[in-house]
């Protein structure tokens, strides 16, 4: 799977736990520590981002398609 | 890029919170949110071609510290309820977070040569950075 395809992974799974934070912050009867639990998946996930971004920097350009 | 940051909207949120516990991982899971935002609007920002590859791989390593720091913040602020609160637990967490982000090696890595991009960037940093100093602030010591 290349580079940037796992960018788009990473980046749909943040979208999921942004929403997930988003849905319950608002939300009545929602623990302190409930929220905390969602916030450490979000700081994880952001990790796995940081570090596709930076392989996606360091990986070399696609060669153009022969003529 | 105008709305990267509910920051500013979580200090008004904060101010007059009496709940110090629930104030600090409110305030963890904004800033997690926008430190997200941010690193997906850096990479948009080279790909549009107002920063350097180089220049989005240093602004990717402050908002990682960033995270690192925003991780540690939420620990202290656990540790602190769980141990019972002593006056003062969470304003050090807050104050600790903010020491971290104004350390001057991480923010050297800030500096974005295209005018438009740069300004982009400090939105992006400044909406942490006042965030964070605006939740050391709203505990108030506590």
């Amino acid at each position: 799977m290349g580079t940037a395809a796992i960018v788009n992974l990473i980046l749909q799974a943040m979208q999921a736990v942004l929403a997930e934070i988003a849905a319950i912050r608002g939300q009545a009867g929602i623990t302190d520590d409930q929220l905390a639990t969602q916030t450490q998946a979000l700081l994880v996930t952001n990790d796995q981002l940081y570090t596709a971004l930076k392989a996606l920097l360091a990986a070399p350009a696609p060669k153009p398609a022969a003529a | 890029m105008k709305k990267v940051f509910p920051v500013l909207f979580l200090i008004l949120f904060l101010i007059g919170c009496k709940d110090p516990y629930g104030a600090c991982v409110k305030a963890s899971a904004d800033i997690g949110t926008g430190i997200a935002q941010g690193m997906k609007t850096v990479d948009s920002l080279r790909v549009q071609g107002l920063i350097t590859p180089a220049e989005e791989s240093n602004v990717l390593d402050y908002l990682e510290f960033a995270n690192g720091a925003d991780k540690a913040f939420l620990t202290c602020a656990q540790t602190a309820h769980t141990s019972g609160t002593k006056a003062g637990s969470f304003t050090a967490c807050a104050t600790g977070f903010n020491t971290s982000l104004n350390n001057p090696t991480e923010l050297a890595l800030l500096h974005v040569s295209n005018s438009q991009g740069s300004q982009n960037v400090s939105i992006i940093v400044n909406g942490i950075t006042t965030g964070v100093s605006a939740v050391a602030t709203a505990l108030g010591g506590a």
